[in-house]
């Protein structure tokens, strides 16, 4: 016979029960949480679409034809549904090939917070100045600490930017 | 016969032939530097089209296209490292072969296959499109809707480990494809105000938001981490060999098999060149005779690959003719090409642009030569190239993307929607969503909408209606036969990998 325990245990199946066999609960395995947290962010946003978005942002034809709605609320039923089942399959193989650690998502909204400075250096300064700046802010992140080669970079980008612009390219 | 020759002359135009020798080179470039893949290139590639004419245009995108998959053999020869993701399977047996001093005998067998399964492909896309666009247009809307969802459905399992998220991408794609003017009523829906998006989001920021720039914040990533690891790539020894006669009576058999693994991975939308070249690969270690060696420098290796894939593109462009269905990511990316000109690709492309369609098939022969050409010129030229590190590559690219998008309609929007879509595309793909996926449903949603809308209207909203439709009840049988079985192998890989 079994001795019930206080210690945390994970169903051997499909990582769905939570319950210690004395009755306690104990914490969902980690795939749980992270199958979870992706049902729970695509289903939310399927929901604000529906009821929010979609409504909202859609003029009515007029009853001409069919609904201008029609297709895009299709759209994000389909992906709630999917959502679900793609939670539903996750979880009931227990985990899966997917639970390795993410890379650190930093260098790459780093990249991004880059692209958004030159692009307002576009709209504000010129293009030279926006891609320029791009370029060698880029350059900067990506390793390079040489002078030369980042006042190069700079130079090129902005002789070519203007030349594309010149020549009516 | 007269647009055949109207088509030709069009083709052998000065610009037409530069067009494609620019783009031959700038493919090789882009396939020989680590980083930047073939869609992102071609991504970014379509801005400069823009002034171009419709011929010179295409022919361009072909020559990038073809180079960039002749030209990503040689990073994986020389350095291990594959210019294209479907130059991966090259590595097994095409960088042994450098280690070994026969550099030179792989580059050439890899140029050779290549350029024999392109021009192999190039003649069945001109012998099988045309009847099958007649075939297609004898197909109603219901016909056509079940179609693009069986052809969605098999994407969708392709393009990554999990079925459902592929699939959530494909409708994902269908939904910001509906972004606009409602097709019927032309009143605004999910425009936020924006008079910029009453066209719709602009393609050439999807595909270049998407792949390229997507692609540049992946690789910046590896590439920093790998910087902090203090890895370094290898570098291959100086190689004293050369290409024979008996290499090339060895590997024929093999190549001919490759290229009908390609065209047909082509053909079936959603396998692509990696699929199409792993496969072949497959197929030749399979039948291998006593003696081969594969994974430890078999040429035949190299020569499966780099057939099938080459193959893959002239093949994938026959269900974009034929019913409109780009088959891959970089024929979705022609679609865009073809839109900013004007031309809607179809079933009805053969009637409405017949001198155009033929123009193309005598360029995509042009190119393929050309191909052969600057590659066999050019190249220990390009594996000289291939060292160009990542810390360059990514600033030129962003610069591109934003640069490119911009000149689009001479506007920051599309630039800006580009990033707004790179992000959300690195996000995805992040969390094992495909962009391919979205991306080809983005690019057949508006033909889907409509589809849809008039089946609906034919059948009255009366689904029974579909029983009298042998075809359509066809494609969505083996749509859900192929959702079953894709999620029942999905749900086995996941528990095979827990346990």
């Amino acid at each position: 016979m079994r001795k019930a325990s206080n210690s945390r245990q994970l169903s051997p199946t499909n990582g769905m029960s939570t319950q210690t066999p004395d009755g306690g609960r104990g914490s969902r395995p980690p795939y749980f949480s992270r199958a979870f947290g992706e049902l729970a962010v695509v289903l939310g946003l399927c929901l604000v679409t529906i009821f929010l978005i979609i409504p909202n942002q859609t003029t009515s034809g007029d009853e001409i034809g069919l609904s201008p709605s029609l297709v895009p609320t299709v759209c994000a039923i389909i992906v709630a549904v999917l959502a679900a089942l793609q939670f539903a399959v996750h979880v009931m193989a227990g985990g899966g090939a997917d639970e390795t650690a993410l890379p650190s998502i930093h260098f790459a909204f780093i990249l991004i917070a880059i692209t958004g400075v030159g692009l307002a250096a576009f709209r504000f300064v010129n293009a030279e100045t926006g891609c320029s700046l791009l370029a060698v802010s880029a350059f900067l992140f990506m390793g390079e600490r040489r002078p030369l080669a980042l006042v190069s970079m700079a130079g090129a980008v902005a002789t070519i930017i203007f030349l594309a612009q010149e020549l009516g390219i | 016969m007269e647009f055949f020759i109207a088509g030709a002359m069009d083709a052998f135009t000065p610009s037409a032939l530069l067009a494609v020798f620019c783009g031959i080179l700038l493919g090789y470039l882009v396939g020989v530097l680590p980083g930047l893949s073939r869609p992102a290139a071609l991504a970014i590639a379509v801005p400069i089209t823009y002034y171009l004419s419709p011929i010179s245009a295409i022919a361009f995108l072909i020559g990038v296209t073809k180079a960039s998959a002749a030209g990503g053999a040689t990073g994986a020869i020389m350095l291990n490292t594959p210019g294209e993701p479907s130059s991966a399977a090259t590595c097994f047996d095409g960088y042994p072969m450098a280690q070994a001093g026969q550099a030179t005998r792989a580059l050439k067998m890899a140029l050779y296959a290549s350029v024999f399964g392109d021009i192999v492909s190039t003649l069945v896309l001109i012998a099988l499109a045309k009847p099958l666009a007649a075939f297609a247009l004898k197909m109603g809307p219901l016909e056509m809707t079940s179609v693009m969802i069986f052809a969605l459905t098999f994407i969708a399992a392709l393009s990554g480990a999990s079925l459902t998220r592929g699939m959530i991408s494909g409708v994902f794609g269908i939904f910001l494809a509906t972004v606009g003017l409602d097709p019927e009523s032309a009143t605004p829906r999910l425009t936020f105000g924006f008079i910029e998006l009453f066209d719709g989001i602009p393609l050439v920021a999807a595909t270049v938001g998407m792949l390229a720039f997507t692609e540049m914040l992946v690789q910046a990533e590896a590439y920093l981490a790998a910087r902090k690891a203090g890895e370094e790539p290898a570098i291959a020894r100086r190689d004293d060999s050369d290409i024979s006669w008996s290499d090339i009576r060895r590997v024929t058999p093999t190549t001919l098999r490759s290229t009908g693994v390609g065209i047909a991975a082509g053909i079936i939308p959603g396998l692509g060149p990696t699929i199409g070249a792993f496969l072949s690969y497959a197929v030749a270690k399979r039948m291998a005779k006593p003696g081969d060696r594969f994974g430890e420098g078999e040429i035949k290796g190299v020569a499966a690959t780099e057939a099938a894939d080459n193959a893959v593109l002239p093949a994938s462009l026959i269900p974009l003719f034929a019913i409109g269905l780009p088959g891959s990511v970089s024929a979705a990316i022609l679609v865009s090409a073809f839109m900013i000109h004007g031309v809607v690709p179809g079933p009805l492309i053969f009637d409405e642009y017949p001198q155009l369609i033929y123009g193309i098939y005598v360029s995509m022969i042009i190119a393929s030569l050309f191909m052969l050409l600057v590659g066999r010129v050019g190249l220990h030229f390009f594996a000289k190239i291939g060292a160009v590190p990542l810390s360059i590559i990514v600033p030129s690219v962003l610069v591109l993307c934003v640069f490119g998008t911009y000149l689009e309609s001479r506007a920051l929007f599309p630039a800006c929607a580009m990033v707004a879509l790179g992000t959300v595309g690195y996000v995805m793909q992040r969390y094992g969503y495909s962009v391919v996926t979205f991306l080809i449903g983005f690019v057949v949603g508006p033909l889907f909408e409509l589809s849809l809308r008039q089946a609906i209207i034919v059948t009255d909203r009366q689904p029974a209606v579909i029983l009298h439709h042998p075809i359509a009840l066809a494609f969505l049988a083996m749509a859900a036969a192929a959702f079953v079985f894709f999620v029942r192998r999905q749900k086995s890989a996941e528990m095979a990998a827990e346990a």
